[in-house]
């Protein structure tokens, strides 16, 4: 797992008062104009910040000590504002929170859903601790890469490395004028973002170059947990010595991950055929066109060590298809079965939504069980679909009992279990996609 | 509160992956749905013990654990002095070669330095060091074995320590004496040499050097030996080191005293001395096992790099992660390979013939099945 070097963090510690909106705004926006955003993003960022801000000095922690970090990304700039939630009501922090209001036309109200439509990424988060942490991120405007390269030879003999700035641009160009591919992520149109994904530290590359200097091949990974690594690729530009080109990539790639915090490898964006062998099939995932139209994609992992076993919870509707699915991917599980047996339970559930906007994508994660659970869905679903996001998925850890529970809800609102990620969270993950009736 | 890790402990630290060691035998019985395991992962000599080793195990009196033990295992330093002409201070006794890796690099290495070894090696020297804040080096294995060009080519002012493994763990290559001579030539004084002779005892080449002779003439050598492979007590965790007596002197300085428990001081003298064919018996097993592995791995059409050692290596046509979850299904465990840098391998010790077949026969099911690895 990376760590962002201090110089690229600010933070601001002030109590959570409307009155200091003032000095809150253009502080973000000084750091994000620090840190290389353009005005218009700046803007944007400024403004979610001022929705968020105000959000929570009205309704979710006033007059609290607040801390508000802005960090440099490299290809982007974050907010990070942390309270204590230690005897607040959460439930507000739901997204869809005051939404209801945005229908009468009081978008004062609105809060994270207005924020998150300025922004590309918000995530919530709460601590073992309580501690509540909401980002919000603004890419960098970067722009696209025309430049139509050439054909390559093929067949030419080949090294495998990591790259210079000049191989990344070669390397992600390749990509985007490769075989048209829905699940192949955008950022690959945007070779200069690639190059300062890299620069960041949070994503690594690996090329195969030929003799001649061309990129003929790569793979790009980053951490998707502390102990799970998520390729793109491996991509071959040589249909000569394709196969050849893929498994030196890929073996590379292991070899420098091989001895890190890491226990599995997974390819949620798709796999060549010449490496499918190498991965569990792990399932597979929707992905849903601005028509509506969905295409499906296989999901690939593969754990680096021994499995070492692991005790998971589950409710009782979800427990055939995880014997089934565990059978299958030959892990050892001891399943355990969560029976809600009449205990009260008091406050709102709170889920996190992580929006990844240039996907449609919106991934919910529970972050607090509440009475509501039912209704949190059904609310999030409708708000997450009117907000146009087409692939919307629910991650359950199943190492965390009161997870399970929430399984019933999800499949009585049309999720339906997809993938397992092995150790995704404090134990597996399991990956629902919502499918629209 | 929480204490601030992130202000307490060192990035090199925090960014370790500890490791993470298997689950008793009952419970992976239990887990994988077994009622019996071959352990074949951690090259264990099946035959156990020297029967002299087994015997000082029996008769150790139960009132010693409460003694505190030789702090300098006194009389097992000067046995294994004796054997290889040196002094006993040339010895140092540690709980484990492991242990006395983690002497090494802290008698001669300090954040900002560097070791520099192989890629695909044991594992052990790369982890303390990275863990140290020690970088490591790591020079890809050429043809399967150590690239002594690329090695001395790696060698900056910064370099303290060189680690071989011989034979290396896990191909089975090894550095003929000759090769292993010239490259200490090379080498020159000013760098730490460690041979790590683990696997010593199962080789068989005629042209293998004796690390221990060598000091003499190169005292910048420290050589590592166990008694976890051959002598069968890596329950009791015991192995050494031995080098020139000014090195030695250094690395003493680091040791943690009363480390090795009396019952493997006494457990290892016994090894030592056993005269009932031990060494040869284990020799004709491995011999044979890797001749009956070989054979059978070839029918299946499996690449197999074996060299030296009580183990081999064997290339699947996919995942060894998974390979290793379906035959533990089947009662056999393995060392899946990708964290040694070979992904899709996986290595085997060479054991006895039950255990060789039941491996064989699980290979084969699993290979045959819907999903082979």
């Amino acid at each position: 797992m990376i760590s962002i070097p201090s110089e690229r963090t600010l933070t601001l510690q002030l109590p959570a008062l409307s009155a200091y909106l003032p000095v809150v705004v253009p502080y973000v926006e000084n750091a994000a104009t620090t840190f290389g955003l353009g005005r218009e993003e700046v803007l944007k960022l400024g403004l979610a910040t001022e929705e968020i801000f105000a959000f929570l000095a009205e309704a979710i922690c006033c007059g609290k000590p607040l801390e508000i970090e802005c960090r440099s990304g490299i290809y982007y700039a974050s907010v990070t504002f942390r309270f204590s939630g230690t005897a607040l009501n959460l439930g507000g922090l739901n997204i869809t929170s005051g939404a209801n209001a945005a229908a009468d036309g009081d978008l004062g109200e609105m809060g994270l859903l207005l924020a998150s439509r300025a922004v590309d990424r918000l995530q919530l988060g709460v601590g073992e601790d309580r501690r509540i942490s909401l980002a919000i991120a603004k890419d960098k405007t970067y722009p696209p890469g025309e430049d139509l390269l050439p054909p390559l030879a093929g067949g030419e003999a080949f090294t495998v490395r990591a790259p210079n700035t000049e191989e990344i641009k070669e390397f992600s160009l390749r990509v985007d004028q490769g075989p048209a591919a829905p699940c192949r992520p955008l950022f690959f149109h945007y070779p200069g973002k690639v190059v300062d994904m890299i620069a960041s530290g949070e994503y690594e590359a690996t090329v195969a170059v030929a003799a001649g200097g061309h990129v003929v091949g790569g793979l790009l990974h980053h951490y998707r947990t502390e102990r799970i690594i998520q390729i793109f690729g491996p991509f071959s530009f040589s249909a000569a010595n394709r196969d050849d080109i893929e498994r030196s990539v890929f073996e590379a790639c292991l070899s420098r991950i091989a001895r890190r915090r890491v226990v599995a490898v997974v390819a949620l964006h798709g796999l060549p055929a010449s490496l499918e062998g190498d991965f569990d099939t792990l399932g597979r995932l929707c992905y849903y066109d601005e028509d509506g139209r969905a295409g499906e994609q296989k999901t690939f992992g593969r754990l680096l060590n021994e499995d070492p076993g692991a005790t998971i919870w589950t409710a009782a509707e979800l427990s055939a298809y995880l014997a089934d699915e565990y059978r299958r991917l030959a892990l050892a599980r001891e399943i355990k079965i969560f029976h809600d047996l009449g205990e009260t339970q008091t406050g709102a559930s709170i889920f996190s939504v992580e929006t990844l906007r240039d996907r449609g994508n919106a991934i919910l994660r529970p972050l607090w069980p509440g009475v509501d659970s039912l209704t949190n869905v059904a609310r999030h679903v409708r708000h997450l679909r009117e907000e146009g996001f087409r692939d919307i998925h629910f991650l359950l850890d199943l190492g965390i009992p009161w997870h399970a529970a929430l399984a019933p809800a999800l499949l009585t609102q049309g999720f339906r279990p997809e993938t397992i990620i092995p150790f995704g969270g404090r134990a597996d993950v399991v990956i629902f996609q919502h499918h629209a009736s | 509160m929480h204490p601030d890790l992130e202000f307490l402990v060192p990035a090199y630290v925090r960014g370790f992956e500890p490791y993470i060691p298997s689950k008793p035998d009952a419970e992976l019985k239990t887990l994988y749905g077994v009622s019996r395991l071959f352990r074949l992962n951690n090259n264990e000599n099946a035959l156990g013990p020297p029967p002299a080793a087994r015997e000082a195990i029996r008769n150790f009196p139960p009132f010693r654990a409460s003694l505190y033990p030789s702090g300098d295992s006194y009389y097992l330093s000067r046995e294994i002095a004796a054997r290889h002409g040196l002094q006993p201070d040339q010895i140092i006794v540690g709980n484990g070669a492991n242990e006395v890796i983690a002497f090494a690099i802290k008698a001669f290495c300090e954040p900002g330095d560097n070791i520099v070894t192989a890629d695909r090696t044991f594992a052990v020297y790369e982890w303390v060091a990275t863990f140290s804040g020690i970088t490591a080096n790591l020079i890809p294995l050429k043809d399967n074995g150590f690239d002594d060009e690329a090695m001395l080519r790696a060698i900056d002012r910064r370099t303290k320590i060189l680690f071989l493994c011989n034979p290396n763990n896990p191909t089975g290559a090894y550095w003929a004496k000759d090769r292993l001579i010239a490259f200490l030539e090379r080498v020159g004084d000013n760098r730490i040499v460690v041979v790590d002779e683990a696997y010593c005892e199962f080789v068989e080449a005629t042209d293998y050097p004796d690390g221990m002779k060598l000091i003499a003439d190169y005292p910048n050598l420290v050589i590592f030996r166990t008694f976890s492979k051959m002598y069968g007590l890596g329950g009791l965790r015991i192995g050494y080191l031995a080098g020139a007596s000014e090195v030695v002197d250094m690395i003493r300085r680091t040791c943690v005293v009363y480390s090795v428990n009396g019952l493997a001081q006494e457990a290892a003298l016994a090894a030592l001395r056993d005269e009932t064919g031990h060494i040869e018996r284990t020799r004709e097993m491995v011999r044979d096992s890797r001749a009956y592995l070989k054979e059978e791995l070839g029918k299946m059409n499996l690449p197999v790099i074996a060299g030296e050692g009580n183990f081999l290596v064997v290339r699947l046509p996919g995942s060894d992660t998974l390979a290793y979850r379906r035959l533990m299904g089947e009662g056999v465990m393995i060392r899946p390979m990708t964290s040694f840098r070979y992904p899709n391998h996986i290595r085997i010790t060479l054991a006895l013939p039950e255990a060789m077949e039941a491996f064989v026969g699980a290979l084969r099911k699993i290979l045959a099945g819907p999903r082979r690895p």
